[in-house]
């Protein structure tokens, strides 16, 4: 046998056994995995609604830059909305930023937060500015950052993206 | 279009490589002495990352993740990184010797180089399509050789300036970078 | 060479950090705070100590050794990316917000030039007993010096240094005392580079002091001799 197919054999052996002990590894993982990052985004929605006293369902979306929608219930089988939280990232001046929207059936805005974020220099304080959007359904009161034109940018993206659909996904 | 281009600006200002992001630190503290070969490192990056980048975003998009083994991952890049560099490695030698001779001395330094592994490993995170992948790494590339060859002729002038015992060499190499770094994340702003 | 020797040559006189220049990547990225740098450690010391143990073992098998020393470099990147891969995996399900803030710089420790330098200057040549030894005190070496970075920059930069999760300590007074702000520059990029830099030229200041205070000695042993 020549010497690079045996060469060749000895490293596929090798990633073959690698391979295997990582697909069980992922077994043991991949559910507990998924429980936490599921735990990681309604731990945010807990703040508002805690989950004794409400229903969560989850709405989670490949494409466009909405990541997730919260239905959020008074019981499992009711069809009325109680509120609604929006997970949508937009592209700031550092990367996506991540925010969380979270919006009462009168369509007020309760609060939004920025759940992710890599921005720097005055763009940092987008963690908590007041961009004055309150009424879901219009972002005509925004308010940037002054001197953060990219951060601000995403944050009306990631507003507006709400703005257009929130009376449907509300029902009203 | 248009996101194409804040993408290309961002990759190469706003998120540069080696300034914000901390990737390909040790060519850039290590290969920077001189101007020349500041150039030949920083060709030579962005000629692999280009390469590996495409092959390795293929690579998952058609294999791993029809596959379902997405957590080969880490083995599979390393491995495909590897193995093109000593491609590109033979076949430089033999189609371009000036070429060769020109980049030859950085390719195997390449492989452990954490920003070709890193840009691909980002592609895949950032969820870029084919085309912004392209954009990205090679607006990444630009990125690695602008800043490491104005980081040489500064080390350049360094070399004769009266610095410190203790600060000679890589101390005040890391401080200069920095005033780099002040001025390339303030670009934005 | 003793075992306790071989173990402390990582942290002091081989210090993959400080005295070798390796693995400055993470370095820089990882040590906005105390929290990240002690996370890090952890995965290294995870990978380090079972990579050179799993090389030292293949490389030791007379038989195995003929047959991997042709594709040497390549077995040796998969098995440290297969260990890379499962402390990827550990962090995701169960510190998953240690996972987020490490980022990238998990799947990279791949190309962490310490680990693989460790594989092929020591492993290769060393019995598994002291493979292992020799990875814990490189960890401990890189892990120390990534610590005292992020302890320098979390502490001027936000005047607090998080242990782990919500263990946190408050030095906010001493700024407080001072009457200044803590000086986030500190946490970001530039931050890094400067307090790595000063760093090292302290250190540098420090063992040269060393290295001429031992050689003085030695002179006066000789004169007095």
């Amino acid at each position: 046998m020549s010497g690079g197919l045996k060469s060749g054999l000895v490293l596929l052996t090798f990633g073959l056994i690698c391979g295997l002990l990582l697909a069980v590894v992922n077994e043991f993982t991949v559910d507990k995995i998924a429980a936490e990052e599921l735990r990681l985004k309604t731990q945010a929605i807990e703040e508002y609604y805690s989950l004794d006293e409400y229903y969560i369902e989850i709405e989670e979306f490949e494409e466009g830059n909405i990541d997730s929608i919260f239905y959020i219930k008074e019981s499992e089988d009711s069809d009325e909305v109680y509120a609604l939280a929006y997970s949508v990232s937009a592209n700031g001046y550092g990367g996506a930023i991540t925010a969380l929207v979270v919006i009462e059936n009168d369509l007020t805005v309760q609060d939004y937060k920025i759940i992710s974020h890599s921005e720097s220099g005055p763009g940092t304080v987008v963690t908590d500015y007041d961009f004055n959007y309150s009424q879901a359904d219009s972002i005509s009161s925004f308010d940037g950052i002054a001197g953060a034109t990219y951060t601000s940018n995403a944050m009306r993206e990631i507003f507006s993206t709400i703005a257009d659909r929130v009376e449907s996904d509300m029902g009203v | 279009m248009d996101n194409l281009i804040a993408l290309a600006f961002s990759a190469f200002i706003l998120q540069n490589i080696i300034l914000t992001q901390f990737l390909g630190i040790c060519p850039f503290i290590g290969v920077s002495t001189k101007r020349s070969s500041a150039l030949g490192m920083g060709f030579a990056v962005i000629f692999v990352m280009l390469i590996s980048s495409s092959v390795t975003w293929v690579l998952y998009t058609y294999v791993l993740e029809t596959l379902d083994i997405v957590y080969m991952r880490t083995i599979v890049f390393i491995l495909v990184i590897a193995a093109l560099v000593q491609m590109v490695e033979t076949f430089l030698k033999k189609v371009s010797p000036s070429l060769y001779k020109a980049l030859g001395i950085y390719l195997p330094l390449i492989t452990t180089n954490c920003a070709v592994l890193g840009v691909a490993v980002l592609n895949i995170t950032n969820g870029h399509s084919f085309i912004e992948m392209l954009v990205y790494t090679t607006f990444i590339g630009l990125g690695f050789l602008f800043v490491i060859y104005i980081f040489s002729m500064m080390r350049e002038k360094l070399g004769r300036a009266p610095v410190p015992k203790a600060f000679k060499g890589a101390p005040i190499a890391l401080i200069v970078a920095a005033v780099l770094a002040i001025i390339f994340t303030r670009f934005g702003d | 060479m003793t075992k306790k020797e071989n173990f402390l040559k990582g942290i002091f006189k081989e210090n993959p950090i400080f005295v070798a220049l390796l693995g400055l990547c993470p370095t820089l990225a990882v040590t906005t705070s105390l929290e990240n740098a002690i996370g890090m450690t952890i995965a290294v010391i995870f990978v380090l100590v079972l990579s050179n143990f799993i090389i030292s073992l293949i490389m030791h098998n007379d038989k195995l050794a003929n047959l991997v020393k042709p594709v040497r470099i390549p077995v040796y990147i998969v098995v440290i990316a297969t260990l890379v891969t499962v402390v990827e995996m550990l962090m995701h399900a169960y510190l998953i917000e240690l996972y987020n803030s490490l980022g990238i710089f998990i799947p990279l420790i791949v190309v962490n030039c310490i680990i693989l330098g460790r594989a092929e200057a020591f492993a290769s040549e060393n019995k598994p007993i002291d493979s292992v030894i020799d990875g814990l005190g490189m960890a401990f070496g890189f892990g120390l010096a990534i610590m005292l970075v992020s302890i320098f920059r979390e502490f001027l930069g936000a005047g607090v240094l998080t242990i782990w999760k919500s263990l946190q300590v408050d030095l906010t007074f001493i700024f407080d005392f001072l009457r200044i702000e803590p000086i986030d520059m500190f946490i970001k990029p530039a931050g890094a580079f400067i307090s790595l830099g000063f760093i090292l030229a302290i250190i540098i200041a420090i063992t040269n002091r060393f290295k001429a205070r031992m050689a003085e000695k030695e002179k006066e042993v000789k004169s007095n001799g």
